[in-house]
């Protein structure tokens, strides 16, 4: 009876994996074949062809496109990694009037929906004078509420002392965060590194509202308006193909970081 | 080195005065402990001196620099934590050349130094260790080796012992009275365990609520308790005490317990006022079961109803004038609980309180 539940246990498993794993396989897939036999949904390839990849190498400057998306993704992380943790110090380790007020409103702008924000961010935006720059892109991304609020939490379980110590030894608060507290704290920078970096390499929607030259968009952004927007002249495997570059970083990382990933997913509770 | 001086320094944390207005003096060299019961303030006063805290109001001198507003790394402090609070991402050897690294000193001034320290501490197998690796009392002995590289002007020592075991404790308790004779150096140490001050300090410094009760030799805290509070805190187990008033009786003075149950002929004339509450005090040791070898001794009888058995000696158990009361007598001088026994106070060992403002009045 338990080796029963057990089989069954696995085949729905199997089943559950199947079902995600499948849309991916047969984009990868399809990516490769002829365009005439895409339709086919087979699960093998009919035919091999590489001609999806190099016509949208020729439609679009995807590599310029990959570069950008790097380029913000990088800063964006590397930014709410160092600043998030600055702030995050603050919140949990310095006392000053006003402490958790300013914590609250920070966790309170959490609960906003971004689409509401989207509307006075875009016009600080045009006042800077950022619109149609990477700046836009990177620079308010530069800290985030959910990175403040868990490196408050992974700062609130160190010890005041081993910050005391490190003060009495000639630390200064940079230095205390950086070269004290960060080596201490690996999963939650792991945590907030992935996510910021997916969340910044998946994001479409603000890309869309303040960029609008080619050789700024980033990849996501690109593919999204390749795909939808007619230049790929309704060729399935242009566009599959473009979709398969775009998440292939992502996968690559995946496979490498799958621990940490795992770990950032359940120690968040957040579904990225 | 150099001495630590308090001038009326105060500590609030919003209305609340933690510290009051506090003035003393630690010499060059010399082990102060700074000891009291959770909550006093003792641990503010060495982070104050360390400059983790800020001063309210008032100086604190480290040699003959005011230090109020230099930050820690300036005040040539060194701090060894009650958690250890050693860095666990750094091995032992790390730790202990941190803050000199920070400081810019050369590599090879920084191991000349912690290799010294180390060996002095006979840690030299364990500095390629980190933290977790380690047992608690080695994990103390690194941090007090990254202290003692230091060279610092002023040791300070926050509960150091609490987290180790009782044998480990004893061992260290020596390991760092030895060391304060090496190094020759001022150190002010805080805890709340009063035998570690009566066995560490040169000089002890006794608190009460952010009030010094009393700076003095652990022997002149033990046999002149200023107050009430001392006596009760210096000695273990605690005196006892029993609350009464002191009358004239054929030109001896009279002690009678609030109850009046019980009656003591003192023996002696201490010019106190007629029918003053007081509450009188005798350590478990000054009770004795043979007035052989007393100065005043001073008999009553005990109904024992409890004892408790400590191989060598035990104490009894008695409740006398509404108090419980106890003794410390040898072994075998003890039985099976109730029993009755004539015991002797020292006349010469007693301490008068006043009952209203708690001050010794002998």
């Amino acid at each position: 009876m338990r080796r029963l539940k057990k089989i069954l246990f696995y085949f729905i498993l199997t089943i559950a994996a199947l079902t995600f794993l499948y849309p991916f396989y047969w984009m990868i897939v399809a990516s490769l074949t002829p365009e005439e036999n895409i339709g086919n949904l087979s699960l093998v390839p009919q035919g091999l062809t590489f001609d999806h990849y190099s016509d949208m190498v020729e439609k679009i400057p995807i590599w310029r496109a990959l570069f950008n998306s790097l380029l913000v993704a990088t800063i964006s992380t590397f930014g709410v990694l160092v600043f998030g943790s600055m702030t995050g110090y603050a919140l949990a380790k310095m006392r000053f009037k006003g402490r958790n007020l300013l914590f609250f409103t920070i966790i309170f702008t959490m609960t906003l929906p971004f689409q509401i924000t989207l509307i006075p961010n875009y016009i600080i935006m045009v006042n800077f004078k950022w619109v149609d720059t990477l700046a836009a892109l990177i620079v308010p991304a530069l800290n985030s509420a959910f990175a403040i609020l868990l490196f408050r939490q992974a700062f609130l379980t160190i010890p005041d002392d081993l910050i005391h110590a490190a003060r009495v030894d000639g630390c200064g608060d940079l230095r205390i965060i950086f070269q004290i507290l960060w080596p201490n704290i690996l999963p939650s920078l792991i945590t907030v590194g992935i996510l910021t970096f997916m969340t910044s390499w998946n994001d479409v929607l603000w890309p869309l509202i303040v960029i609008r030259q080619e050789e700024l968009m980033t990849m996501p952004q690109l593919v999204t308006l390749f795909a939808v927007g007619g230049r790929s002249e309704a060729q399935l495997g242009v566009k599959l193909a473009s979709a398969v570059l775009l998440a292939l970083p992502i996968i690559i990382a995946y496979i490498f970081l799958q621990k940490y990933f795992i770990q950032s997913m359940a120690s968040s509770g957040i579904k990225a | 080195m150099a001495s630590v001086k308090f001038n009326q320094v105060t500590k609030s944390y919003g209305k609340q005065e933690v510290i009051q207005s506090t003035s003393f003096e630690i010499q060059d060299k010399e082990f102060v402990v700074l000891v009291g019961p959770s909550g006093c303030g003792k641990s503010t006063m060495l982070r104050m001196i360390a400059g983790l805290e800020e001063i309210t109001t008032g100086t604190i001198e480290i040699g003959d620099t005011v230090v109020n507003k230099l930050p820690p790394k300036d005040r040539d402090i060194a701090i060894v934590f009650q958690n250890y609070a050693l860095y666990p991402h750094m091995t032992a050897y790390e730790n202990m050349a941190f803050g000199l690294k920070i400081r810019g000193m050369s590599k090879s001034v920084i191991e000349e130094k912690v290799m010294k320290a180390a060996k002095i501490l006979d840690i030299e197998d364990l500095l390629d260790r980190k933290p977790k690796a380690m047992s608690g009392g080695q994990r103390q002995r690194i941090a007090i080796g990254r202290a003692i590289v230091r060279n610092p002007k002023v040791f300070l020592f926050d509960e150091p012992l609490s987290n180790l075991d009782a044998k480990l404790r004893g061992q260290m308790r020596l390991e760092i009275s030895l060391l304060h004779k090496k190094l020759q150096a001022t150190m002010v140490y805080v805890t709340h365990d009063q035998v570690e001050a009566m066995t560490l300090g040169d000089r002890i410094i006794v608190l009460n609520k952010g009030v010094i009760q009393q700076i003095d030799t652990p022997q002149n805290l033990y046999n002149h308790p200023t107050n009430q509070f001392v006596a009760g805190f210096i000695g273990s187990p605690t005196m006892n005490f029993m609350k009464g008033k002191i009358y004239q009786e054929d030109e001896i003075e009279v002690f009678i317990s609030e109850d009046q149950s019980f009656r003591l002929s003192l023996n002696t004339v201490y010019g106190l006022n007629p029918y003053q509450n007081v509450i009188l005090g005798i350590r478990p040791e000054h009770i004795f079961s043979s007035q052989t070898l007393l100065k005043n001794p001073l008999q009553f009888q005990a109904e024992v109803r409890w004892v408790e058995l400590l191989g060598h000696e035990g104490f009894a158990f008695f409740d006398l004038g509404g108090q419980q009361l106890s003794a410390r007598l040898r072994a075998d001088e003890l039985k099976d609980p109730p029993f009755s026994k004539k015991l002797y106070i020292e006349g010469e060992r007693l301490h008068i309180f006043d009952a209203d403002t708690g001050l010794n009045l002998m």
